[in-house]
């Protein structure tokens, strides 16, 4: 860790991507997105990695899936509307197990939206990785901070379980400057060896084409896919186990729960000292990973202990609240408190949502 | 403790810079810092703003509600935000484009002609400037000399600007007294 120094979120977090090894970033430019893909525009050169402002989103996600093939840690990051262009190889990817990182810096709305910052892609995410039902990890973490924290396992995840994953920022995190320690630097890991990566071989060509679940042990290309498709839904039920990732705050004698994530969950912290301090019992319950989903973690929340609870997203209809009411006990009352517009969540007004609850 | 602050001004008069080097000289005193601009549109003329905080602790919301330091720079912010002042807050206008400023009850108000003070300073541009002596004397959650320091830094090598921006920087500083 080196001393903290102020920097703008979305360019930290890429010089973290820099120092966890990445030398590869494709990305077309969006607002809130663009001082990312600035940064690396000149970034990448003087560390020898390689830059390109592709001609679209979905070119740029093809471009980290051929780079991810070739055995290089690969990056894209973009905002809502290019998310949505490129979760047709996202779904490619999940499907031929394909390595890669997708930070998405996200604004807020449907179609354009707005250019300020949301929360609004949660489903998006959370769901299915585009069309077919296949997910990858999805980490959304609270602070420029926890972001760069997180860079590095991003990566190793990524390839440890051959699936992308998505990283979930905001256009204020992304725009905002504080203090932030960067990681150290690491060498970028040797992946030749990795089944996702063409090449060759002992000088030998290895399969030219992704490893597909067609091309299995059966002659029967059906059995093979959904064999494929089992041992997927196995290795994301197992995540459950070993990948989850939640902070709780002040929730050991909390009667009163505030669940959040992201931006959100930093804005309720605020409001969770603010009604400590009037000697109310509350505490945050914040995912880290969005997912694997915290389930059990939410689920072992005592009725008898918690007497209401409140969710608190960017995201207008809610999406994160219909989330944690799947996984909470049904007779703990859970509130919703939500914004959209590009309107940040107000921790006063957060305070007032819990107390209307109690 | 935790200041918060809403900068604000038409584009150029460099709200934003404002806000970054008031960041930049907490994270020198080891204090914990956060600069959130409203972003978009913003072109030369039209409004930019900013929300600053500062704390001897980890800071968590970076936006509010209302504010313990307003500065307003220009007349179209000021109608916008000055009832955002918390009570017991200040509210600071920039007289040359504000006139007959008027504080909300239980809000104290400063009136600081930039125009004619930055004249002094030997540039318009150093308007920005005098706010951040101004606000490190006032307040005192940023180190006068920190702040002076990282802004000469920041703010471009040469001499007459250094020179220019020192002066700048002290005058703010002048003023504060006024008000302590």
């Amino acid at each position: 860790m080196s001393k903290k120094e102020v920097s703008k979120g979305n360019e930290a977090l890429m010089e973290a991507a820099v120092r966890a090894g990445c030398r590869f970033y494709a990305g077309y430019p969006i607002t809130p997105q663009t001082t990312a893909t600035e940064y690396l525009s000149w970034r990448m050169k003087e560390i020898g990695g390689q830059f390109v402002q592709a001609e679209s989103e979905l070119a740029a996600i093809n471009m980290v899936a051929g780079a991810s093939m070739s055995g290089t840690r690969s990056l894209t990051a973009t905002s809502g509307p290019g998310l949505s262009l490129m979760t047709e190889t996202l779904s490619v990817m999940c499907g031929g197990r394909i390595p890669g990182v997708i930070v998405n810096i996200q604004r807020y709305g449907a179609g354009i939206g707005g250019i300020q910052g949301g929360q609004s892609d949660f489903y998006m995410v959370t769901k299915t990785f585009g069309h077919g039902g296949l997910t990858g990890l999805v980490y959304a973490p609270v602070s420029t901070q926890e972001s760069v924290d997180l860079m590095v396992k991003a990566f190793d995840k990524s390839e440890e379980y051959r699936v992308p994953v998505v990283m979930l920022t905001d256009g204020s995190m992304g725009q905002m400057m504080e203090a932030v320690a960067l990681p150290d630097f690491i060498d970028p890991p040797d992946l030749s060896d990795q089944p996702y990566v063409a090449g060759t071989r002992n000088g030998r060509v290895k399969r030219a084409i992704f490893d597909t679940p067609w091309f299995g042990s059966s002659p029967n290309m059906a059995d093979n896919v959904e064999q494929a498709y089992i041992a997927y839904e196995e290795m994301v039920q197992k995540w459950d186990e070993t990948e989850v990732m939640y902070e709780e705050y002040m929730m050991d004698d909390a009667q009163y729960v505030i669940f959040a994530w992201g931006t959100s969950a930093r804005v309720a912290k605020t409001a969770v000292k603010t009604l400590r301090e009037e000697g109310k019992k509350v505490g945050l319950f914040r995912p880290i990973t969005l997912l694997p989903f915290p389930k059990s973690q939410i689920a072992a929340l005592s009725k008898n202990k918690i007497k209401a609870a409140l969710a608190v997203e960017m995201a207008v209809p809610a999406q994160f609240y219909y989330e944690v009411k799947l996984h909470l006990n049904n007779d703990i009352p859970l509130g919703s408190y939500k914004r959209s517009g590009g309107y940040m969540v107000l921790d006063e007004d957060i305070a007032d949502a819990m107390k209307k609850m109690m | 403790m935790e200041n918060s602050y809403l900068l604000a001004g038409f584009g150029g008069q460099g709200i934003q810079t404002l806000g970054q080097l008031m960041v930049y000289a907490a994270n020198e005193a080891d204090k914990a810092a956060t600069y959130l601009p409203a972003y978009g549109g913003e072109m030369r003329g039209g409004t930019s703003n900013c929300t600053v905080k500062i704390s001897a602790d980890e800071i968590g919301a970076p936006a509010a509600k209302s504010y313990d330091y307003v500065v307003v720079l220009n007349m179209p912010s000021y109608n916008r935000f000055k009832d955002t002042v918390k009570p017991s807050g200040t509210l600071i206008v920039n007289s040359s484009l504000i006139a007959d400023a008027k504080a909300p009850e239980e809000v104290k108000l400063i009136e600081i002609d930039l125009s004619e003070l930055s004249k002094e300073a030997g540039s318009a541009l150093t308007g920005n400037i005098i706010m951040l002596g101004l606000l490190c004397a006032y307040v005192g959650d940023i180190p006068q000399e920190a702040a002076k320091e990282v802004m000469l830094k920041k703010m471009g090598k040469k001499e007459e600007y250094i020179a220019m921006n020192s002066k700048a920087f002290d005058l703010g500083v002048r003023q504060a007294k006024a008000y302590a």
